[in-house]
């Protein structure tokens, strides 16, 4: 195409004059065209990365199988384990374990703390604190976070420390949802969940 | 607000330089004006970025590791969005890179463009070459299936056959054996040494390209440009061209391939390199020298092309250059030709050729090219069937091979079938498709030999099935090559009780015969016949067909020479209770010449387990004879199904037990 050109390209470049247009048309298209080629494949790569925010649990065919509880419920002890003075006990959560391309049945995913409230009445807390999400322990008469010195009632409400510093923890410690049904069995079943931490409402994380 | 941004680019500029930088990047001198010709440097330094932006999103869902990495790309490839796109971006514009570089060197050698004083920068593009096939090779090995896996372990065989290789091939693989570190040092080479060694000379590359200008062969007659925007707009062009290529072939093949994983102990008889390196591949086999053929020759090959700047300076030198890497890319392409056309041989379809010594040349390519292909069949039935066990089971933590390929029948069956029966019996489906047996005899000078002696035994495609029964009680196929053909049995009493008696049956006759083979092939309880026996069950042709087993259709009843139940005896012929069920045909392929089964007139069968007290001494291991029984009967095709069925079995077995161990108790208290 340069063939028929009268006017050199380099001094119209120079000078401004000469086939502005054409210039500018190519200019754009050498823009377009270049950024098009540029940003494919980092879209390319963007689909694959923003994977994780669509992705939803799946269970291969062979554990597809009911666990014997209701949907989302896991359980955790039997009545009979826990001590009848109330005193919290802390219990594996064991579920199925999904890590991107590994699948493994029956491992452990988290713990909580069980303890009894009445002859067969239970309340079961998330050990997650909900201030930053390190793990609480029950230690004496309370239950203490090791990071920044949340502390718990035994009902899991926000204690007050008597040397004047705050309890940071947004919230009371999370409590979880038990089947009644199986609880009259004599059996903990747990809905077992984790929550965004440092706010004041309880949101799962799903 | 234009004041603002004024004020700003001012300030950037007085602190970074950049309009002078831009202006220098942007108005580069082009004597002679743009030109299409000039688009491969650019072509190659844009892929390159594509495989640095797909590469980087690729490491962060790839894992190296010999339990993972199989795994991780498995997951790229099937279950993450758009996975399967980035992963075939990244594999074919790699590619598109190999075949580029010859291009961009023949347009550098065409134009001059190595000689002084661009000598240093043409050997830079030499290096950069060197890297790119590097960046190729070290990539192939990371999915970790079986091709890459293979293919790799060659290369890395051939390491060690220099002076001192031994140890270079320690270092690169991390130890003596393939493993975790072999993958995270060709990982580190492949995502972190190679690439910055590529950018650090691609640097310099095009710093020196910038020092000495564009080279062009004299064109007075057209006007110079600058490289903005005409030449940039042809590179564009020329890169949206390459990116729709690579994106039109991902789409097409839905992504790169991957193979089953790779399994150190299972040979693939189709490892071949990426197609890029067949010419080097083929280049070995013609020398019976792997030292020549994989060094010497390649680093002669390359040493020239170093020297080419040197040449030049001779008279007619250039000519020489030209003519030496016009040939050079014929020939590497010549024999990627060759390779290709050697592994589909089989295929093609090949007139027998009736002089002797081109016979037997055409006999030993077919024999390759067909190990090749039933290889590459195998390994493409093996990655479906991993497919449907991962969405099955899910991969377990120790890796998809060692768990649930190491114990599916349906891909460790027919590995231990070629490896022990196919040398006599066949698996081939209606269509032909399987595994093939062993080839029709041939004499020296490769004609076929008229009436070979027994060499095969029956195909064992569906066996114990209804079909299986009714061929092998047809008078027209028992004595075929798929049945007792060529067997001792073809001039046996069953073949001839068959010839006899089953031929030309009155409707009545035939009737009983369809019952027969009703009850004699519910005696395996197949996967795949369980409605077709629960009907016979429940409309008496199950009951009909035992009776008849003992009745004579003509004058011989199957109980006169077999045992069936209560009826008939041992040491004739080959037990008929329980036929093809697990435990009957487990015990044929352990001892097929006890008693119960063929006894003396075993034909040639070896006896693959013949002491259970200690499996050590047997010829397959209890895990082998497990798998080979389930492929055979077809036990786990549906896994779904088998799933339910083991869980019923077992069921059953707990009850049994428990009533024994009631019986027992009640004994006691007796």
């Amino acid at each position: 195409m340069s063939e028929t050109k009268t006017t050199p390209a380099v001094s119209s470049a120079e000078t401004n004059g000469g086939e502005p247009r054409r210039n500018f048309l190519m200019s754009l298209s050498a823009t377009v065209v270049g950024a098009a080629v540029g940003l494919i494949p980092v879209f390319t790569g963007l689909i694959a990365f923003l994977d994780p925010l669509s992705r939803k649990r799946k269970v291969p065919g062979a554990y597809a199988a009911a666990s014997g509880g209701r949907e989302g419920f896991v359980k955790v002890c039997s009545l009979e384990a826990l001590a009848v003075d109330g005193s919290p006990q802390r219990f594996a959560v064991i579920d199925n374990q999904t890590d991107a391309w590994n699948f493994t049945p029956a491992q452990a995913v988290g713990s909580v703390y069980v303890q009894r409230t009445g002859n067969s009445d239970v309340r079961v807390f998330n050990t997650t604190c909900p201030h930053a999400g390190c793990s609480v322990a029950f230690t004496g008469s309370a239950y203490h976070c090791p990071c920044h010195n949340s502390a718990f009632n035994l009902d899991g409400t926000k204690l007050q420390s008597t040397t004047g510093r705050e309890n940071p923890s947004p919230r009371p410690l999370d409590e979880l949802e038990v089947d009644a049904d199986k609880l009259s069995d004599g059996e903990v079943w747990v809905k077992y969940q984790n929550f965004y931490t440092g706010r004041e409402e309880q949101i799962p994380k799903s | 607000m234009k004041v603002v941004i004024a004020g700003f680019t001012n300030w950037l500029d007085h602190r970074t330089g950049y309009r002078q930088m831009m202006h220098e990047a942007l108005y580069e001198h082009v004597p002679g004006g743009s030109s299409w010709m000039y688009i491969w440097g650019s072509m190659l330094v844009f892929a390159f970025v594509t495989q640095a932006v797909t590469g980087i999103f690729l490491w962060m869902s790839y894992s190296a590791g010999s339990q993972n990495a199989w795994e991780s790309v498995y997951y790229i490839q099937n279950e993450m969005q758009g996975g399967w796109l980035l992963r075939g971006v990244h594999h074919y514009m790699a590619q598109a890179m190999v075949v580029l570089l010859p291009v961009h060197l023949l347009q550098v050698v065409l134009y001059r463009a190595y000689s002084g004083p661009r000598e240093m920068n043409y050997w830079t593009g030499l290096v950069l070459m060197l890297i790119t096939l590097g960046l190729g090779l070290t990539g192939y090995l990371l999915p970790w299936d079986q091709k890459g896996y293979w293919a790799t372990k060659v290369a890395t065989e051939l390491m060690s056959l220099p002076p001192g290789g031994a140890y270079i091939q320690k270092l690169v693989v991390g130890g003596e054996n393939y493993g975790h570190f072999t993958l995270t040092r060709f990982f580190a080479m492949h995502a972190g040494v190679l690439p910055a060694l590529l950018v650090a000379v691609l640097g310099l590359h095009l710093t020196l390209f910038r020092r000495h200008g564009v080279t062009t062969l004299p064109q007075k007659w057209r006007d110079d440009e600058y490289f903005w925007p005409g030449q940039v707009f042809k590179d564009a062009v020329g890169c949206l061209a390459l990116l729709g290529v690579v994106l039109y072939i991902t789409i097409d093949h839905h992504g790169a391939e991957l193979g089953p994983p790779a399994e150190p102990t299972e040979a693939y008889g189709a490892a071949r390199p990426e197609w890029y390196y067949l010419f080097l591949f083929q280049l070995l086999k013609k020398f019976h020298n792997e030292f020549v053929g994989a060094i010497v020759v390649p680093g002669l090959v390359m040493g020239f092309l170093f020297a080419l700047p040197v040449v030049a300076r001779i008279k007619y030198g250039h000519v020489v250059n030209v003519v030496v890497i016009i040939t050079l890319i014929i020939g590497a392409g010549y024999l990627t030709y060759e390779a290709i056309y050697h592994d589909q041989y089989a295929t093609l379809d090949i007139e027998e050729p009736s002089d002797t010594k081109a016979r037997l040349r055409h006999l030993e390519r077919v024999n390759a090219s067909r190990e090749y292909q039933e290889a590459r069949h195998l390994a493409e039935h093996e990655y479906e069937r991993t497919r449907e066990l991962v969405s099955f089971y899910g991969i377990p933590k120790q890796g998809a091979a060692s768990s649930i390929v190491h114990d599916d029948p349906e891909i460790q069956g027919p590995r231990i079938f070629k490896r022990n029966c196919a040398s006599c019996h066949s698996y081939l489906n209606e269509e032909g498709e399987g595994i093939a047996g062993p080839r029709a005899p041939r004499d020296d000078e490769g004609n076929l030999v008229e009436s070979p002696e027994a060499y095969a035994a029956p195909n064992l495609y569906g066996f114990a099935t209804r079909q299986w029964f009714v061929d092998i009680l047809d008078p027209k196929k028992v004595a075929d090559h798929d049945m007792f053909g060529s067997t001792s049995h073809a001039e046996g009493d069953m073949a001839a009780f068959v010839k006899d008696e089953l031929d030309g049956l009155n409707p009545d006759q035939q009737r009983k015969l369809e019952q027969i083979v009703a009850a004699l092939s519910a005696e395996a309880s197949l996967a795949s016949q369980i409605d077709d026996d629960a009907k016979a069950l429940a409309d008496g042709t199950l009951e009909q067909g035992r009776a008849a087993v003992a009745e004579a259709i003509d004058s011989q009843a199957c109980t006169d020479c077999h045992k069936f139940h209560d009826e008939g005896e041992l040491g004739y012929g080959p037990d008929l209770t329980g036929y093809g069920s697990y435990e009957w045909l487990y015990g044929l392929i352990a001892n097929p010449a006890h008693e119960r089964f063929y006894g003396d007139s075993n034909d040639r069968m070896p006896l693959f387990a013949e002491h259970p007290e200690t499996p050590s001494l047997n010829l397959l291991s209890p895990h082998e004879m497990d798998m080979l029984v389930r492929w055979l009967r077809g036990d786990d095709r549906d896994l779904a199904l088998a799933a339910e069925r083991r869980k019923l079995a077992d069921a059953m077995e707990t009850v049994t037990e428990a009533q024994a161990s009631d019986s027992a108790e009640s004994d006691e208290s007796n």
